[in-house]
């Protein structure tokens, strides 16, 4: 008796085991996130570390040639194909397969929906997007492209570029190849639309161009007085070095034979609904478990990508045949942009009967940004002048503005938002709305409402322009391009196998009507932009652009070389009111002092166009540092750590044992800081300020100039250089452990540090960076703190040097093909060659010797 | 003793990486501890179970992506829930090498039970 109730015990528990077992193993079926969590191969850990597609055939009806995709050994895909369509297709699928969240990051902060992937964190940068109107003058683009019979070339290749991403999306879906982040968030990639094509050249529009800067001066001015202007040079800068001179110039339209901008007439409408639907739960999807934590640090980064400030700066140069080793044009680009994980650009090389090109894309643009073709080269930086424009209002009530003398209501426009939830794996609606008066949308800032007039704001075409660039023959045909660009203006540099060579600064630069008179005690000024205007008064009015015809331009320059830096593009001779806000001098200075040492050597060759980009020499830590020493000799302050400045200056090294730099980097930092609270009354936006207006004010001051006591009273530069001085020790002696200046290794503090925008776990390898804020080889720092040092997240996005006498071009790229966090092409670049200052060789012509990718052919 | 046991738990997590890799999701997910369990209830300890489960586990991971880094995104990005199958597998192994070795015992019995009653 007692052995069978023992047996039923034991039977008893083995059917409670045997149920806990079942449940167990049936949770990661019936529960997709714990599935995910669980499964190291087919969950979120399979998808970190993807393997790229490899020998994939595929048959595409409607197709009407064949492509195949090859991927030599550094991950560069070189797409051979024996049709436009073909190689539109493979450029899609090839991108897709490589960077598909990016791409889709990328699209949806420029349309406005970046919320039905990401979450209620980046309800902001949608707001953004939609108060600058991307998502409708995008579609308006694309409908205006779609029916123009001339463009209908264009159209045909984005469409099927198109078809190429859909397909992948399909293929990785089917084949369980969702990049991790999807897996993480829980949600679908919805399909590529053609206009996210066309929404990301407002995606570089925001990056580039979009700025409150005139905010920030109107606020200095507040504290200040309008004299500020004309006392630290705000607005003619004549600390400055233009990039051309006036002599050289020669107009646009002379080249051209044109006039511009292309102006159709296109009709935009409201796009409320989003592009790309409510967002699908992906059935295999976890979504993020900390979900808000994590949407709040993605929206960040992604704001602090989009931010231009202090990283808008890139190099580029041309040097004619005359100079070069060769005979023939060189060409040279390195635009400085965030160092993100994955890289910004993808580099592909296309072959098909109307396209040889090969360069960088922005991947979800199927047109090469910088590179070359069999006849030409090109390369841009930021012209970083003043494309934004604000407008303040008489109020009567929240909706009512005065406007000249009469009473104007605001206009409301709505737009649908989806809002993903990835921990709870839902979504909800949200309304947003964007009011608009007589100049465009309102934005508030520091509680003030102003209206936003904005270059990127309505229909723009660069697609039209990259497609005629990718195509050109020639640098006429290059610059004739330019009809289609919008802006934000960039300095183009071009050359040709003919030998011509151009440098172009051609972009629409807002005409404004009735702008007012500011008076100083210098006399009268003119607010051409740089102050936010009254709107009531209907001040500063945009009326168009200036006509391209008339910009001037650089053809064939007697002097045989131009290089671009960010600073202004010509003298004020023929350059008066194009702008203001340009980067200090010290980059471009620089390079035409190597260029024209390199050129007094002998002839140039590319190995010194490479040298010229790696160059770490920053000219303007030379400067802040010999100011600074400058004002603590007036304090009367000579120890150690004057001695190591002073000891630095000799051979100013910003290489990674050099221990000077570092105290130089961290006392100019601190004194820009505080000299900066001095004038605006907080830290907050700092990196208005420049080492140019720094200059006048410490140089005033030194030499005794009477009006600098309306800023600094007699002995309180020296205190802030003190100060600064103090805090720069500090903060050293914390970070290294040491308070022997010896000890302060620069590669040690100042670092590169590119991040992912999910987690800094995924980032890139932290090393040593060269060089400083000004220096060619711009570096940067994000911050400066004791715990963190001074992470450099910004730098050169690409290097880029080609010689037109080869069929090749060099690039290097800080991060790989891949966006696959733990593929061996995630950082293979980055690693192998960027950080060393090296390149990779890719020709133009010719079937590569590498594995092949894709292969497509028509079906049937 | 020592010897087979660790036998023992490098040919169960071997047999978890084999099975996980080899067959389709979600049929890996739960086929690989039950090859563990069934190691483990003919030579095992429920703790060297447990082990092989764990190490099974991190050596699957391990294939395709630096294991540190992996855990650590994982704890960054989900938290504490990422430990999830550090107690997932271990305890389906256990339970599972638990019902096998009772249901074999069982079967022992009654055959030693059919033997006597024959003697």
């Amino acid at each position: 008796m007692a052995r069978a109730s023992v047996g039923r015990f034991r039977l008893f528990l083995l059917a409670m085991e045997a149920s806990v077992l079942v449940l167990l193993l049936l949770v990661p079926v019936l529960l997709p996130p714990v599935y995910q969590i669980v499964d190291p191969v087919g969950g979120v850990v399979g998808g970190l570390s993807l393997d790229l597609p490899e020998d994939v055939y595929l048959e595409v009806a409607g197709l009407d040639g064949k492509a195949k995709v090859y991927m030599d050994d550094y991950g560069v895909p070189h797409i051979i194909a024996d049709s436009e369509n073909a190689a539109f297709y493979a450029i899609g699928w090839t991108q897709a397969s490589l960077r598909l969240f990016q791409m889709d990051v990328f699209r949806r902060v420029a349309l406005g929906e970046l919320s039905g992937l990401l979450g209620e964190a980046a309800l902001e940068v949608d707001r953004t997007s939609l108060t600058l109107g991307f998502r409708d003058s995008s579609v308006a683009t694309w409908e205006y492209i779609k029916s123009a019979e001339e463009y209908s070339e264009l159209a045909r290749a984005i469409e099927w570029y198109t078809r190429g991403v859909n397909d992948y999306i399909n293929y990785a879906v089917e084949n369980g190849l969702l990049p991790a982040e999807y897996r993480l968030l829980g949600v679908m990639p919805s399909k590529w639309h053609p206009v996210d094509s066309i929404a990301l050249s407002k995606f570089f529009h925001l990056m580039l161009s979009y700025s409150t800067d005139d905010l920030v001066l109107q606020k200095l001015v507040k504290r200040n007085g309008y004299d500020l202007i004309v006392d630290l040079d705000v607005v003619e800068r004549n600390l400055n070095l233009s990039h051309a001179i006036c002599y050289e110039a020669v107009t646009w339209g002379e080249i051209t034979g044109m006039d511009g901008p292309f102006d159709p007439d296109i009709e935009e409408s409201i796009v409320s609904e989003p592009l790309h639907g409510a967002p699908v739960e992906l059935n295999t999807g976890p979504g993020l478990v900390n979900g808000v934590e994590h949407a709040i640090m993605l929206s960040e980064k992604l704001v602090s990508v989009l931010s231009p400030g202090y990283m808008e700066a890139s190099n580029n140069w041309v040097i004619s045949g005359v100079y070069t080793e060769s005979g023939k044009p060189m060409l040279a680009n390195d635009p400085h942009l965030q160092l993100t994980a994955p890289s910004l650009w993808l580099f592909m090389r296309v072959s098909s009967p109307g396209y040889n090109v090969a360069g960088v894309f922005l991947p979800g643009v199927p047109l090469v940004v910088i590179g070359r073709n069999s006849n030409v080269a090109w390369g841009f930086t930021n012209v970083g002048s003043d494309f934004t424009d604000f407008y303040y209002y008489d109020w009567l009530d929240e909706k009512r503005y005065i406007y000249k003398g009469e009473v104007m209501e605001v206009e409301a426009r709505e737009y649908k938002v989806y809002v993903w939830d990835p921990a709870g794996r839902s979504y909800r609606e949200e309304a947003v709305t964007i009011e608009y008066t007589i100049h465009g949308p309102l934005i508030e800032w520091e509680g003030e409402k102003y209206a936003v007039a904005y270059t990127g704001r309505g229909p723009t075409f660069e697609v039209i322009f990259l497609w005629l660039l990718n195509k050109a023959d020639n640098v006429v045909e290059a610059l004739q391009a330019q009809r289609f660009f919008y802006g934000p203006p960039q300095n183009m540099v071009i050359a040709d196998r003919d030998g011509n060579i151009a440098y172009s600064p051609v972009g629409a630069y807002p005409l404004r009507s009735n702008t007012p008179l500011i008076v100083t005690r210098y006399g009268g000024i003119v607010n051409t932009g740089f102050l936010p205007f009254n709107g009531s008064e209907g001040e500063g009015e945009w009326k168009g652009y200036r006509d391209y015809s008339e910009i001037p331009i650089l053809y064939n320059p007697p002097s045989g070389y131009v290089a671009t830096a960010n600073s202004r593009p010509f003298d004020l001779e023929c350059w008066e009111g194009f702008g203001w806000n340009y980067a200090d001098r010290f980059r471009t200075q620089r390079i035409y002092s190597l260029l024209e040492q390199a050129s007094r050597d002998g002839a140039i060759s590319i190995r010194e166009n490479m040298k010229i980009q790696t160059d770490t020499r920053d000219l303007g830590l030379e400067r802040m540092a010999t100011l600074l020493l400058a004002l603590l000799e007036k304090a009367g302050v000579s120890n150690e750590y004057t001695s190591t400045i002073e000891s630095w200056l000799p051979s100013p090294s910003t290489g990674e044992t050099s221990t000077g730099a570092t105290l130089v980097l961290l006392s100019s930092w601190f004194f820009a800081q505080e000299v900066w609270k001095e004038l605006y009354g907080s830290y907050s936006d700092w990196r208005f300020l420049k080492v140019e207006h720094i200059e006048v004010l410490v140089n005033s001051y030194l030499e005794g100039e009477v009006w600098i006591e309306k800023y600094f009273e007699d002995g309180e530069l020296e205190e802030i250089a003190v100060e600064a001085l103090r805090k720069a020790v500090a903060t050293a002696t914390e970070y290294f452990g040491s308070d022997d200046p010896e000890d302060w290794f620069y590669g040690k503090i100042h670092y590169y540090n590119p991040d992912h925008v999910i987690s800094s776990v995924l980032g890139f390898d932290e090393r040593p960076a060269p060089g400083g804020p000004f220096s060619v080889n711009v570096a940067p720092p994000s911050e400066i703190t004791s715990s963190r040092g001074a992470p450099v997240s910004a730098g050169p996005s690409v290097r880029i040097v080609v010689d037109l006498s080869e069929s090749s071009i060099y690039f290097s790229l800080p991060g790989g093909p891949s966006g696959v966090p733990f593929s061996p092409f995630y950082q293979n670049l980055y690693r192998e060659t960027w950080l060393k200052g090296q390149y990779v060789e890719v020709e133009i012509y010719g079937e590569p010797d590498a594995r092949l990718l894709l292969s497509v052919t028509p079906a049937g | 003793m020592v010897v087979k046991t660790a036998a023992g738990i490098v040919v169960a997590s071997l047999l978890f990486v084999a099975v996980i890799y080899l067959l389709p999701p979600p049929i890996g997910v739960i086929a690989a501890p039950l090859s563990v369990a069934i190691i483990g209830s003919i030579a095992m300890s429920r703790l060297a179970t447990a082990l092989s489960a764990l190490v099974g586990y991190s050596l699957a991971v391990a294939v395709s992506v630096p294991l540190l880094n992996t855990f650590r995104f994982l704890y960054d990005v989900l938290g504490p829930v990422s430990l999830a199958p550090f107690i997932y597998y271990p305890v389906i192994a256990v339970i599972a090498a638990d019902i096998t070795k009772t249901i074999s015992q069982y079967f022992k019995e009654i055959r030693h039970g059919n033997r006597a009653s024959t003697n």
